[in-house]
């Protein structure tokens, strides 16, 4: 136990020391955003195209979110990667000596890894949270679960936008209804087309 | 052989180092980790004296009953600075 506290809090110095904390808070509300409007998106149009059967809007959703997944853990690894290369490399001109062995270069590591991870979670946990009604109604829990879906997924929205305006010390209301309007808009933008 | 040649263990008890630093880590976890990992260390007084974009040159006296050089180079490496210049040093024999 105590063992695994002494690896949290390396971890957390790791990750705090090369600003990775907040690399990733970023890269999660960014990527939660694009989870949430790609799958209301999704919705819309399955059901607008009459793409009934729960059971492949389930499978669907879920192997688009996988997709996304592995797109994201791939793009934020190469992306990230070659960031703190730059970094690292700027940072041994300075100091005239190699960093390679050093506490930076194993923070580094650990900053690569994490923001990776976050890349790669953040639409999942979106995606899974949004198609819980359809889950529900294959379990003839509920009806109409993809009314519930969007509502949702314009909620979550809400929520991030909440949580972005209070990071940056804006009013979280008008934080909260900026995001449910791109929502909202692209909802009404795919339907336009739809029909 | 002289006596007093084998009665002499010269120690290292006082150094003033010129540190060059990256920001992270900082000069708190920089001491700290020397204080705790560098043996024969007692104290240790850091000063930044001057900051770029990237570095930090740092005034670093380490007092201490016999403080292992080699131990603090090598611990200074493993933090990711580097040591520019030995300005001081104080040798007791015991």
């Amino acid at each position: 136990m105590d063992e695994i506290r002494e690896r949290i809090k390396k971890f957390r110095r790791y990750i705090k020391m090369t600003d990775g904390d907040k690399v990733a808070r970023r890269y999660f509300i960014m990527n939660s955003f694009d989870g949430v409007v790609t799958m209301l998106g999704l919705l819309i149009s399955m059901y607008f195209t009459g793409f009934n059967s729960i059971d492949r809007m389930i499978t669907v959703s879920l192997c688009t979110a996988l997709a996304m997944s592995i797109s994201g853990i791939a793009g934020a690894f190469i992306a990230e990667k070659s960031e703190r290369e730059i970094e690292i490399t700027e940072l041994e001109r300075a100091m005239l000596s190699d960093l390679s062995h050093s506490i930076y270069a194993d923070a580094i590591k650990y900053t690569i890894i994490w923001v990776s991870f976050v890349n790669a979670v953040s639409p999942l946990i979106a995606t899974s949270i949004i198609i819980t009604p359809l889950m529900l109604e294959h379990f003839h829990i509920l009806n109409n679960s993809p009314v519930y879906s969007v509502i949702i997924a314009l909620t979550y929205l809400f929520i991030l936008g909440v949580k972005l305006a209070k990071m940056t010390g804006k009013n979280m209301l008008i934080g909260g209804l900026k995001m449910i309007a791109i929502g909202i808009l692209t909802a009404l933008i795919l339907i336009v087309l739809l029909r | 052989m002289d006596k007093r040649s084998r009665d002499i263990n010269p120690r290292i008890k006082h150094l003033t180092l010129d540190v060059l630093k990256p920001h992270h880590p900082n000069i708190v976890e920089l001491s700290k980790e020397i204080s705790a990992r560098v043996s024969g260390v007692e104290k240790v007084v850091s000063e930044i004296i001057e900051i770029d974009q990237d570095t930090e040159s740092v005034k670093m006296e380490v007092y201490g009953s016999d403080i292992d050089l080699n131990g603090l180079i090598e611990t200074l490496k493993k933090m990711g600075a580097s040591l520019h210049s030995i300005d001081e040093v104080t040798i007791e024999n015991s």
